[in-house]
């Protein structure tokens, strides 16, 4: 049952077009939401007015922050945020107000038709031009959210001994999760509960959400989870669910909202932009000496996850190596872009780009393989991180280097196509699995009727296939047909808490908490089997919590174990590159992934495919550019035609403490493909690219600014 | 709710396009239309639909003259076997456009209606000798593909008219190059259509200029006999010197574009002479 390739039972459903999603069930006759958008980057909203709006034929209400009879603050790490501005407007696509209508053409009419007076303010956009003294406060704390530091050792000494010294300015920009599937939510009363259908990563915290800002009790609230199509971080925070719930609410009538793509364009969050100066430094023999990174971090109109994503920065900060000497410099940010909230890597893809840029100008002066490079520094058991944490197992990182060392000797480089020069990269991650130094339990239930098990457990499927792989789980751990079991994990009111489902936690976490529970089980049923039938009571429920093992992260040493365990992976690119032009193909990527165990083979092959295509994204095509890349013509994904041929390599170093060893795979699928594609271009045209995206364009440039300086 | 009509006669077409010129809206493949529509409310006029009028799906060759139907959809050309090889530069652009399912609907006559600048087919015949052919009540007519477009979006065609087809005389050879942000789905950074006849050479570039762009200087290089690599210096120095141009557009900065030019170029004018050395052996 473990690694084997079952079929997912969402799959036919999915592929035939049948009716799954939200928008697929909303209750036939609703009330109708739509929002009224900001327009301006940064103002004082003075007044809105509903009068033109509420005389649209159909309009029944516009809803501004006031009208949220409870507690307004939804800011989770940082209460900088309300459900709907209360007189600020900090973004071009903010939400200003709500107008509810009979149909959606006439809510539609009445947003369009609510005026909303405001003062103009200075927009920043960058975190350079929020820090300048003078610069307009977007939040009456300060344009600096937060300021970290970590030292280790004493990089100013290292400097003048090194052998290489290697020192550049990376950024990278806002992007756009572009998950398949555009927000929307419904809800209604069923006899005195108010029953929200949503699409968010986690139903307890929109549960909680929706009760405190209606200032309703938790228990006169359920939120339940319709199929996701797709969210990669985006569906993190309840947004939508609010809105809709307010409606239900005032009205006593089923409601329902949805966002048109250019919308979740201008109003949903992005990637933290991250800009990063690196110093870093190696002996002659390719030990490393010293990182030293001063780091800006984009935190845009609110805080979401901001300061979390730092951490997680923070902590991998020097990749995935021991290095002795270490200064990072954290600054989180406010500008007027779009909220920057969790993204699939969560801090991660910004960093190890830039780590992983300057590993390879440091491999190229010292005249070392960049894999062999990698390799001398890289972590093993008994190794400390930057936190200071004893790597005691499953480091399976020299396995990957090892692999994709083997790959690459065993394949050379084909001929490239007409016109093209070819070019090999490669770079390594690490990944902690689950929330940095928070504790994140994770609660499943279990109920045998005898025959059948149903295993409860509020995770989110949201595509990623996390239905699947608990259904392998229980059905090896109780060695029954998994046709016997079935996953339900959408209910507030009969699924325990899972935790969020990101931080790639829920294989490792929830798949942990569902083995120990049918460890349980059985040991019960064995036990039962010794008494007559008669003692026996049916249905058997058994309900487990497993809580990682973690410490928080002291202050300011910056010192602790902030994760159970770590993913770790090694990738390479194969690019063409057109020195006439700039253009960059890429051909193939090789991608070795340490995840401690496989649940379902094909499945994890299909998150590291996933996560490549999307780093290919990253490195090569994608920018959000506020205002002018409000649909799919202007924010450029890759297309099929542009994705490579991508290599999976499935290392299993067994994690003790996971379900059969499975650790995780979800975000480090992403994190390195940047890296190594940049990389990669260094090697065919002699050019790096410092700024994501690596465009056309900018290679071309850059490799003329080298002709014309060399 | 609009009306649809679908007339298979050519006569019945020109009458409704006649008589209900500001109500009738031609649909071919509708790749633009239905974009462009959106959400409008449509009560009140007519979908025209084109695409079972015969005249519009010829494909033919004629002595020196492809007859090329504007209801001709971009699969077809590329899948054509009536096209020659002299004409690679249709099937090379035809193949650049979209994505296999706009390929199957969208017609020339679509493109060359809407006319935009990155029109990928409005730059393709700008760069071959072609005939645009035009039917309305009050009879035909045709003018040069030079003539053709008149700014972004505009061109020649009157309300009361329907694009019928594109008759383009039969180079030695042609090409097409486009360099876009990714390699389906992408409208062009620039791209350029190159043909050689027996007494000249043309080129069309876009998007620089609201119509195609044609670098005369260059032309008359080649034409001259000039190398590869002096028309690619002097089609960079032509588009240099139309100067403007936003300065950073999503799709490449005014410089990139410039540099393109030449860079393109080059790249075609290589591929032509290898494969004019290969036809030669």
């Amino acid at each position: 049952m473990i690694g084997e390739n079952l079929a997912r039972r969402d799959a036919v459903d999915k592929l035939r077009g049948a009716r799954v999603y939200g928008d697929d069930h909303r209750p036939a006759a609703c009330l109708h939401v739509r929002p009224v958008l900001a327009g301006i980057d940064h103002g004082r909203i003075r007044a809105v007015d509903r009068r033109q709006a509420l005389a649209v034929p159909g309009a029944l209400a516009v809803f501004t922050c006031e009208d949220y009879p409870g507690h307004k603050v939804t800011g989770r790490l940082i209460p900088d945020m309300t459900v709907l501005p209360l007189d600020r407007i900090r973004y071009r696509g903010e939400i200003v107000a709500l107008a509810v209508g009979e149909t959606e053409r006439a809510a539609e009419e009445a947003a369009r038709a609510v005026v909303v007076e405001v003062e103009e303010l200075p927009a920043l956009f960058t975190p350079q031009q929020a820090l300048e003294p003078g610069a307009v406060a977007i939040h009456e704390s300060g344009n600096r959210v937060l300021h970290r530091t970590v030292e280790r050792g004493d990089v100013h000494r290292v400097w003048a001994e090194a052998a290489v010294v290697v020192e550049h300015h990376y950024s990278t920009p806002l992007v756009e999760h572009a998950y398949l599937e555009p927000d929307n939510a419904f809800a209604s009363w069923e006899d005195d509960r108010l029953i929200v259908n949503g699409s968010c990563q986690d139903i307890h915290a929109a549960q909680k959400l929706v009760a405190q800002t209606l200032g309703l009790p938790l228990e006169r609230v359920c939120v339940r989870r319709n199929m996701i199509g797709g969210s990669f971080g985006g569906k993190t925070d309840p947004l939508l669910e609010l809105f809709v719930a307010l409606a239900a609410y005032v009205f006593r009538r089923p409601a329902y909202m949805r966002l048109t793509r250019e919308e979740m364009f201008r109003s949903s969050v992005k990637r933290h932009p991250a800009y990063i100066h690196c110093k870093s430094a190696a002996d002659r023999n390719g030990r490393l000496l010293a990182m030293q990174a001063s780091i800006l971090v984009d935190n845009a109109a609110y805080s979401y996850s901001g300061p979390a994503i730092c951490s997680r920065m923070l902590t991998h900060a020097t990749g995935c190596y021991t290095v002795p000497n270490v200064r990072l410099d954290l600054q989180l940010v406010y500008t007027n872009n779009p909220p920057t909230a969790a993204m699939r890597g969560y801090g991660e893809p910004q960093i190890v780009f830039a780590v992983e840029s300057q590993m390879d100008e440091m491999a190229r002066a010292l005249g070392m393989d960049p894999l062999a490079f990698r390799r001398k520094n890289a972590l093993r058991v008994g190794d400390r991180t930057l936190t200071e944490q004893l790597l005691t197992g499953s480091v399976g990182l020299g396995q990957t280097l090892r692999a994709v060392e083997d790959w690459r000797r065993d394949n050379p480089p084909p001929p490239p196509p007409p016109g093209f020069v070819l070019g090999r990269g490669v770079a390594s991650m690490f990944f902690g699995i689950g929330k940095t130094g928070k504790l994140d339990p994770s609660t499943v239930r279990l109920e045998w009727d005898g025959e059948r098990l149903a295993v409860y457990s509020a995770v989110c499927e949201m595509g990623q296939g996390s239905r699947q792989a608990l259904l392998q789980i229980a059905a090896e751990a109780l060695e029954i047909d998994s046709a016997r079991i079935s996953i339900v994990d959408n209910d507030t009111e009969t699924c325990p808490d899972a935790g969020i489902t990101s931080a790639s936690r829920i294989t490792y976490t929830t798949g942990r908490a569902l083995q120990d529970a049918c460890r349980r089980l059985r040991e019960q049923l064995t036990a039962m089997a010794q008494h007559t039938p008669e003692d026996v009571t049916l249905p058997l429920v058994v309900e487990e919590t497993f809580t990682p093992e973690k410490t928080a992260i002291q202050l300011p040493a910056f010192t602790g174990e902030p994760y159970p365990t770590y993913a770790y992976a090694t990738q390479l690119a194969e690019v063409a590159v057109n020195p006439g032009t700039g253009e960059v193909r890429l051909l193939r990527v090789v991608a070795a992934h340490d995840v401690g165990r496989a649940i379902n083979r094909r499945m994890v092959c299909g998150q590291i495919e996933g996560g490549v295509a999307m780093g290919a994204g990253y490195a090569l095509s994608e920018q959000y550019r506020p205002g002018r890349t409000e649909s799919f013509h202007a924010y450029i994904l890759p297309t099929a035609q542009d994705a490579p041929e991508i290599i999976p390599i499935l290392i299993e170093d067994e994690e003790s403490t996971g379900p059969f060893g499975a650790k995780g795979v979800g975000e480090p699928a992403l994190v390195a493909t940047a890296p190594a594609i940049v990389n990669a271009i260094r090697d065919a045209v002699g050019v790096r690219i410092y700024d994501l995206p690596a465009l056309g364009e900018k290679v071309f440039f850059a490799m003329q600014a080298q002709k014309e300086g060399g | 709710m609009p009306q649809y009509v679908r007339p298979t006669r050519m006569e019945d077409a020109l009458a409704l396009l006649s008589g209900e010129t500001e109500r009738c809206l031609i649909l071919a493949g509708g790749t633009d239309l239905v974009v462009d529509c959106g959400e409008a409310d449509l009560s009140g006029r007519i979908l025209l639909d084109v695409t079972a009028l015969p005249e519009l799906g010829q494909l033919r060759l004629e002595g020196e003259t492809l007859r090329l139907g504007a209801g001709v959809s971009f699969t077809e050309i590329i899948e054509s076997g009536t096209i020659p090889g002299c004409l690679g530069l249709l099937k090379q652009a035809a193949a650049s456009i979209g994505s296999p399912q706009i390929r199957n609907t969208a017609t020339v006559g679509g493109n060359l209606g809407t006319a935009s600048p990155g029109g990928d087919f409005c730059i393709a015949l700008s760069g071959l000798r072609a005939e645009v052919v035009l039917l309305s009540a009050r009879g035909e007519r045709s003018l040069p593909v030079e003539a053709f477009f008149t700014g972004v979006k505009k061109n020649r065609c009157q309300p009361d008219e329907l694009i019928v087809r594109l008759d383009i005389r039969l180079p030695l050879a042609s090409r097409y190059r486009k360099l876009g942000l990714r390699r389906s789905l992408a409208l062009p950074i620039l791209a350029l259509g190159v043909s050689e006849y027996v007494d000249g050479w043309r080129i069309a570039m876009g998007p620089v200029t609201p119509v195609p762009f044609r670098p005369v200087e260059t032309e008359a290089l080649l034409t001259g006999g000039g190398s590869p690599a002096e028309a690619a210096a002097l089609a960079e120095q032509e588009v240099t010197r139309l100067g403007g141009g936003r300065r950073s557009s999503l799709r490449g900065s005014v410089e990139y574009k410039r540099k393109m030019a030449g860079a393109l170029l080059a790249e075609v004018l290589k591929e032509m002479e290898e494969d004019r050395h290969w036809r030669n052996r």
